[in-house]
């Protein structure tokens, strides 16, 4: 027998249920392998250190509790008793519950109520206003389009391509970070109109349209049309240097100071 | 010749081998009750319970409560764990008692019930992460600064044992470190000193199987034991 196999014997021979011939062969073998036979010591200790080990008693007052917990209700009874039901648990509990309910029969008596709007007075309201509101009349029909020639350079085919139109905050940060270089921040009318623009407070949420000298801004009540023509952009960076680099406040100044040209037409917003 | 049928479903007993004669089991139950006195005992004080007398169920309790106790401890190696099972034990059996038929021993059966619960407690400690390691030399962080771990002094004085407490600490770590099965296995054989047809018995497995679980699992301890120089 190999040491496997006598070592699967160990078991057996601690129990003292090897059988005779078997034990006999595992002697045998013992005699012959000192590992196997410090296995064995080792073993046989380990059981021998099991089966002493002390018998730990229950402690003395072991049936009294035994005899108090049988005496407890289950706990599903315990959660009747009136104890229970008037602690403080309870009555988070019953809050608890209590706003459940609340919340779900709200939920419930809308709920049933609810039914999606059918589309007959949509349709309604459409016909009806389909039937008072005419259509406005062309807003640029009275503009005189005066778009130059020479308007088709680079930076005027930009514009029209999709110019990006600065909010006030940007206008204002480009006209005061002018001021230590001392240079005229605008390159085209266009610009320099969307600045003032941009710069008065009742026209800084129009739509703007930029124009190659200028631009539209459509508010609720008016279609300007706002235009400067190249003498008067010519003139400009004077008049701004010489206000220290600060935009007019509102369109009025800024017609007085830079010449602009503003026709104010009916807005298509505005009710006829 | 047995039937099979359905019993109780709230206990783990789903199916019973029912023999045909209860009533008569002629000399081999005779013999049984000669064989094993001790069931005789348990037979009339059950009996007894069974028609009302409280007073046997205490002498069931006193009679049994050190060898639940301990098997509970060694299973669990907590002493307030193994007291608060015990106790299920206990109450376990109060409830069920009337459904002891007595297909095996009384004490198989409560053996049997007190692995359950053990089993049990162990696996919902292990879920609620209760055995986490804390050696007793690191010291660990508390509020008020670092404290060293405190041993409670509980069980017998070394006077009392033959071993010295280290040895025995030792020792039920390491069997703490087995796997369930290896565990029950071994508490029920070396511990508990039950033969192995009565440990198939209560853990409803082969003679073989508990042969072969009870060597792994002394090859294991030795092993463990070796390495922490106990041998």
């Amino acid at each position: 027998m190999n040491c496997e196999a006598i070592r699967e014997l160990f078991s057996d021979y601690a129990d003292r249920t090897l059988a005779p011939e078997l034990k006999d062969s595992m002697e045998q073998h013992l005699k012959r392998c000192p590992a196997c036979s410090r296995e064995l010591t080792h073993f046989t200790a380990t059981v021998q250190l099991l089966t002493r080990l002390p018998m730990i008693p229950a402690p003395p007052d072991f049936l009294v509790s035994v005899r108090r917990r049988l005496e407890q209700p289950p706990a599903w009874r315990r959660f009747l008793s009136p104890a229970w039901l008037l602690s403080p648990a309870a009555s988070r509990t019953w809050a608890l519950a209590a706003s459940f309910i609340f919340v779900f029969s709200i939920a419930f008596l809308i709920g049933r109520n609810y039914q999606p709007g059918s589309p007959q007075p949509l349709t309604v309201a459409l016909e009806h206003s389909a039937k008072v509101w005419t259509p406005p009349p062309d807003p640029l029909e009275g503009v005189e389009w005066r778009i130059p020639m020479e308007a088709a350079a680079p930076r005027a085919m930009a514009v029209s391509a999709g110019f990006h139109i600065p909010d006030s905050l940007e206008v204002e940060y480009a006209a005061s970070r002018s001021a230590p270089d001392g240079a005229f921040p605008y390159q085209t009318p266009t610009e320099f109109v969307i600045a003032l623009l941009k710069a008065d407070p009742e026209l800084r949420y129009a739509d703007l349209y930029p124009l190659p000298q200028g631009a539209l801004a459509l508010t609720p009540d008016f279609l300007y049309q706002i235009t400067l023509s190249d003498a008067g952009f010519a003139q400009a960076p004077q008049t701004f240097l010489g206000n220290g680099h600060r935009l007019p406040r509102t369109l009025g100044q800024a017609q007085r100071l830079y010449g602009l040209h503003i026709r104010r037409l009916a807005s298509p917003l505005s009710a006829p | 010749m047995e039937l099979f049928f359905p019993i109780n479903l709230f206990t783990n007993r789903y199916w019973v081998a029912k023999p045909l004669n209860p009533g008569n089991k002629g000399l081999a139950a005779v013999a049984e009750q000669v064989e094993k006195p001790g069931h005789d005992a348990d037979a009339e004080l059950i009996q007894d319970f069974l028609k009302g007398g409280q007073s046997s169920f205490n002498r069931l309790v006193l009679k049994y409560q050190n060898k639940v106790f301990n098997l509970c401890y060694r299973m669990l190696g907590e002493r307030s764990e193994a007291e608060d099972v015990a106790q299920e034990v206990f109450v376990t059996l109060f409830r069920s008692v009337k459904h002891f038929r007595g297909d095996s021993l009384f004490s198989t059966w409560v053996f049997r019930i007190t692995v359950n619960h053990c089993k049990n407690r162990l696996k919902y400690l292990t879920r609620r992460n209760y055995f986490k390691m804390q050696s007793l030399d690191q010291p660990f962080a508390t509020e008020e600064g670092e404290m060293v771990p405190d041993t409670e002094d509980e069980g017998p004085t070394p006077e009392e044992s033959l071993m010295s407490r280290e040895v025995q600490e030792t020792i039920q770590l390491k069997i703490a470190e087995l796997d369930t099965e290896h565990r029950t296995a071994i508490v029920l054989r070396d511990i508990q000193g039950l033969s192995y047809q009565e440990i198939a018995d209560i853990l409803g497995v082969r003679e073989g199987t508990v042969k072969s679980r009870i060597h792994r699992a002394r090859l294991e301890l030795k092993e463990k034991l070796e390495r922490e120089g106990k041998l």
